[in-house]
């Protein structure tokens, strides 16, 4: 059963000679918790999100060695969420996608619910050429449905942050965790300004859960007194830094 | 509330988010689970173990050397031997207050010893303990009498240190050992019985109130499900010694160094242990007399690492830190490389301060007579 649902949500991966000369030296899958024999440790954060299965290929273009994640969530969101919270300092961004972020040796960008990442150890401006046509050649392959329409809606990458629990969180912006240690169940928007303020919105399960959020004494939290949290419906409210 | 009126609100210049997402993301797509109670865990069957002469934090409590030198990585990005090796060297000396290298391995470990090296390879080629600490050593171990028999390298995962280059081709006479083994590119035998399955030592568990159940994908990397997680035979059986060289990375606002190394790269069974319980699993695992009573050295290699994305490689968060630290203790070890790479992340904006959180396991660590947590107690050798 399990296995049919990750068919139905199956995507399209390269495939030999899409660009001119493009290999497929070798593919291997990784779906549900098996991303634990993939990255260990670091699976926690993708499975918090909402993870269905990766596949990484080895390919080679132009006698370069590339090395593909291609990373299907549950969401749209969810993958954006985990592009949010790798995404730091890029060299080149949101030129292809408006979530895409180029270093040399790796590309990251989400795509629908897919987040993918791309290597090569070859740090020089070809390579990086040669990423930008394979990324695009991969968001060819997929293209998006208006009901898998992309969760942002300008160039967001290093400004907006979705996480779906604590890990993720720790991840985009560590200094409110406190604020969040007793609870599991919520998903939080956020953006963070030029001069490093975040602020943020955040959906809870349930009404009592939000309620309790709101109700905490936000100045007792060490360095953190200057925010102010709003509710804005029952399981919903806004957190803003005033400034630091 | 949809996210365009969101960041009206918020004041945030133009309309950044989807309209509706928020509302489009199910509920039932929220994984996190609330924060749990501590598991109830058998930490207190090892503690009652005697302590011995070799148990951590062995011969130099709160003692550890930090050596550095800008020079040890190259500008591709490669650590360099001949650096490796005096780094090595430097920090051993400082270490023992011996003047001879030889004399001060030997404080340590004896030709008779059947000696493991505990690598770290799970971050790949670019984030894993390096050739060149590795190398180094091997090398001085051979200097001082050690023969190359008595070396392994060993990990749990045989698969993360061949893709790293931890190979019997690269490392001639040196057995490279692992719990998760495979035969003919399958996990399971003749048999049809999980390979690595011969490699625990059922004798040896650490019990923690928490499971999960595991498909067929999952299982050959964990062993086994349940709440136990057993020790590989690597460290109860055919090794004498330990010596721990991870490599400095972070897992969020904690490190990612001696104890986390030694604990997760000796069991089975460690999904289970990763979310609510990691800081536990880390300190309460090398309480357990096949790790505190082996390990004597910790050599933490800090050439590369990195300050975020930890414990996977993404590049963007690489660095040279270009910086070993050696001790017996590994929990002054774990606080010093605590501050080297929480520094880097705050100094990078990755992280505006420092968390007592991210020193839950060094504590407790404490509290078991792992080492010494506390920073004021540790003596810090610094050399260049």
């Amino acid at each position: 059963m399990k296995l049919l649902a990750l068919l139905l949500l199956s995507f399209n991966l390269l495939t030999d000679g899409q660009i001119p000369g493009l290999t497929v030296n070798s593919q291997k899958e990784w779906p549900g918790q098996s991303l634990y024999g993939f990255m260990n440790g670091g699976s926690e954060l993708f499975l918090e999100y909402g993870f269905l299965t990766m596949t990484e290929q080895n390919v080679t273009v132009s006698d370069k060695t590339f090395g593909i994640e291609y990373y299907l969530m549950e969401t749209e969101e969810a993958a954006f969420g985990i592009y949010s919270v790798h995404c730091f300092k890029c060299q080149r961004a949101d030129s292809l996608t408006l979530s895409e972020c180029y270093i040399p040796t790796y590309m990251q960008f989400c795509h629908g619910k897919l987040y993918v990442t791309i290597t090569c150890s070859d740090r020089s401006p070809a390579t990086g050429e040669l990423m930008n046509r394979l990324a695009t050649a991969i968001m060819n392959n997929n293209p998006l449905t208006e009901e898998k329409k992309f969760p942002v809606e300008r160039p967001a990458s290093g400004k907006d942050y979705f996480v779906m629990g604590n890990l993720g969180l720790s991840a985009a912006n560590i200094s409110w965790c406190p604020f969040f240690e007793h609870f599991g169940h919520y998903s939080l928007w956020l953006n963070c300004d030029g001069d490093n303020v975040f602020s943020g919105e955040v959906r809870f399960l349930t009404a009592e859960d939000c309620k309790r959020f709101c109700e905490q004494d936000f100045s007792a939290f060490q360095n953190e007194s200057r925010i102010r949290v709003s509710q804005c419906s029952e399981t919903e409210c806004v957190i803003r830094e005033i400034n630091r | 509330m949809d996210r365009r009126k969101f960041f009206k609100v918020l004041g945030v210049s133009g309309a950044g988010i989807a309209a509706g997402s928020l509302a489009a993301s199910p509920l039932s797509a929220m994984q996190s689970l609330a924060p749990q109670e501590t598991p109830e865990t058998n930490i207190n069957e090892a503690l009652k173990w005697p302590r011995t002469e070799t148990s951590m934090p062995g011969k130099f409590r709160g003692k550890v050397v930090k050596v550095t030198d800008m020079k040890s990585v190259d500008s591709n990005d490669q650590p360099v031997d001949s650096v490796a090796y005096d780094m090595v060297a430097k920090g051993l000396l400082l270490l023992t207050g011996e003047k001879n290298l030889n004399k001060a391995w030997r404080q340590f470990v004896s030709p008779e010893d059947r000696i493991g090296l505990k690598v770290n390879p799970i971050g790949g080629p670019v984030l894993s303990t390096s050739h060149a600490v590795t190398g180094a050593i091997i090398r001085q171990l051979e200097e001082s009498g050690i023969p190359r028999r008595n070396i392994v390298i060993w990990d749990r995962r045989q698969e993360e240190l061949t893709a790293s280059g931890f190979t019997e081709e690269k490392y001639p006479g040196i057995r490279i050992a692992a719990t998760e083994t495979k035969e003919n590119d399958s996990f399971y035998g003749k048999d049809g019985k999980l390979l690595s399955l011969n490699n625990i030592d059922n004798n040896w568990a650490y019990y923690a109130d928490v499971e999960e159940e595991y498909d067929a994908y999952t299982l050959p990397y964990m062993t086994n499900q349940g709440k136990y997680s057993y020790f590989t035979k690597i460290c109860t059986r055919e090794l004498d010694k330990i010596i721990n060289v991870p490599i400095m990375k972070n897992a969020g606002a904690a490190v990612t160094l001696c104890l986390k190394n030694l604990a997760f790269g000796s069991i089975t069974n460690t999904s289970r242990l990763h979310k609510y319980h990691w800081h536990h699993t880390c300190a309460q695992v090398c309480a357990f007399p096949p790790l505190r009573d082996k390990v004597v050295l910790n050599i933490a290699d800090g050439l590369r690492g990195c300050y975020d994305g930890g414990p996977g490689a993404n590049p963007q968060f690489l660095c040279s830190y270009n910086t070993i630290l050696v001790g017996t203790d590994p929990v002054a070890v774990d606080r010093i490389g605590h501050d080297i790479i929480i520094g880097r992340r705050i100094a990078e904006g990755r992280q505006r301060e420092d968390s007592e959180k991210g020193i839950v396991k060094l504590k407790m660590a404490q509290e078991y007579g792992l080492g010494t947590a506390d920073k004021a107690s540790i003596e810090l050798i610094e050399a260049q």
